[in-house]
């Protein structure tokens, strides 16, 4: 998502509670517009950071792609509507759409309830993992958001 | 803050709307846009991205009056537009824009920041109100964005006066703001010429509109040209390119070609853009089949 963070230094990115057992094999990485990649293998799973939905306000609508999009970094993942404003979020790195969360089409305040475990995008297959080395780990992440 | 200036460019709402997104998305300048749209009909009604025609319209009155309704690429709510409203737009980028923030919540607020003074002599002052532009407890303008990528647009209607039959295209939504506390459109909503002094015509507010955004950038021509360079502050630029804008006897024709390039300009972008065009006329068919959900 093309945003960097404005709030004040003293303020606290805090990244939520995952799934763990949903994650206990997958290795999370961030970008700095406040997108998360949880990678398993071939696959990972898409979303925004609870710094993004904190920052955002209330989600009242969620786009998604379509399953057996092939999607290329940069492009348009999903566009999300919060209250006034309609948001890119981009694709952090070359993949098929495996699955989309329909739940979201219902409650997209999930988005702002669960943006890292239940809020979730995209499955995806990863077609070039290449991206995944200029992004961050949790720990760099939240410094990231600390110092913006 | 450099910004290019589309002043009264003659375009309909439909063709502003798609020429805003295609600024927003494909070109890298700023750019300040103030117009009074062409409308095909009495009134058109602007939905937001995602909005539901049966949630946001009385479908039955859109029906019979056969008022245009759009979908336009920003989020927020519907309005109404007829010929009291008036336009502005903020093409910005989150690179140059600094102080605005990069998140929707802050652009909003620098827009009231950048707004708020041409309004300082309207009754209480013009301030925001949860997400609307108000005087007092009443609603004078609605106001929306889209980002994508460094770049966002923020664009606002505001309403000098406003037809009562133009109201009554719309609903209450499912979704209000706390302070509406439940009133109607008629009571919700102010018409600016109410709540002006009453020397103050619409032009006056719109220049003030326009001073106000150059009090924050610079108007320039191609190729990043300042389109003054004698010092001029906002008021004096605002009312050299109004002149300009309507072709007043006296204006300056250097601003006149300036304003056409910009035009031209804006166009072209438009015309060479292969990013993705969001607006949408919503069919006869759609707004039937919305009027049968009600």
């Amino acid at each position: 998502m093309a945003f960097i963070a404005t709030r004040a230094r003293a303020a606290v990115c805090r990244v939520a509670t995952r799934a763990a057992h949903a994650r206990a094999m997958a290795t999370l990485h961030f970008t700095k517009d406040h997108e998360w990649v949880s990678v398993d293998g071939d696959s990972a799973v898409i979303g925004i950071t609870q710094y993004a939905q904190d920052q955002m306000g209330d989600v009242v609508h969620v786009s998604l792609p379509d399953v057996g999009d092939e999607l290329s970094v940069g492009d348009t993942l999903a566009s999300i509507e919060s209250v006034k404003a309609a948001s890119d979020v981009y694709v952090p790195v070359d993949c098929v759409v495996n699955e989309v969360n329909g739940e979201l089409d219902g409650n997209p305040g999930l988005v702002n309830e669960s943006p890292e475990a239940d809020g979730w995008f995209a499955k995806v297959s990863v077609k070039d993992a290449s991206a995944l080395a200029d992004m961050m780990d949790e720990a760099a992440y939240r410094a990231f958001c600390e110092q913006h | 803050m450099r910004a290019r200036v589309l002043l009264m460019p003659g375009w309909t709402l439909f063709e502003q709307l798609a020429l805003e997104e295609s600024l927003m998305r494909s070109s890298q300048e700023m750019w300040l846009l103030l117009s009074r749209p062409a409308l095909p009909a009495p009134c058109t009604v602007v939905m937001g991205a995602n909005a539901k025609p049966h949630e946001v319209l009385n479908v039955n009155e859109v029906l019979a009056r056969s008022a245009p309704v759009i979908r336009r690429f920003s989020g927020g709510g519907t309005v109404a537009v007829d010929e009291g409203i008036t336009l502005t737009s903020v093409i910005g980028s989150t690179l140059h824009v600094t102080d605005a923030g990069r998140f929707p919540p802050e652009i909003m607020r620098w827009s009231e920041r950048l707004y708020k003074p041409a309004f300082a002599r309207i009754g209480s002052g013009m301030h925001l109100l949860e997400h609307d532009y108000c005087i007092g407890q009443q609603k004078i303008g609605g106001n929306a964005q889209a980002l994508a990528r460094d770049r966002w647009v923020h664009h606002t209607s505001w309403i000098w006066d406003i037809h009562p039959s133009s109201l009554r295209l719309l609903t209450v939504p499912p979704k209000t703001p706390a302070y509406r506390e439940e009133r109607d459109h008629d009571s919700f909503v102010a018409r600016v010429k109410d709540l002006a002094p009453a020397a103050m015509s619409r032009g006056r507010l719109e220049r003030q509109v326009l001073a106000a955004m150059l009090s924050q950038f610079e108007p320039v021509g191609e190729g990043g040209q300042p389109l003054f360079e004698n010092g001029e502050g906002p008021n004096e630029m605002a009312t050299s390119l109004w002149d300009a804008a309507l072709g007043l006897p006296g204006a300056s024709r250097f601003l006149q070609a300036a304003l056409q390039a910009a035009r031209t300009a804006a166009e072209q972008v438009h015309a060479e853009s292969s990013a993705r065009k969001s607006n949408k006329v919503v069919s006869l068919a759609d707004l039937q089949a919305a009027g049968s959900r009600k």
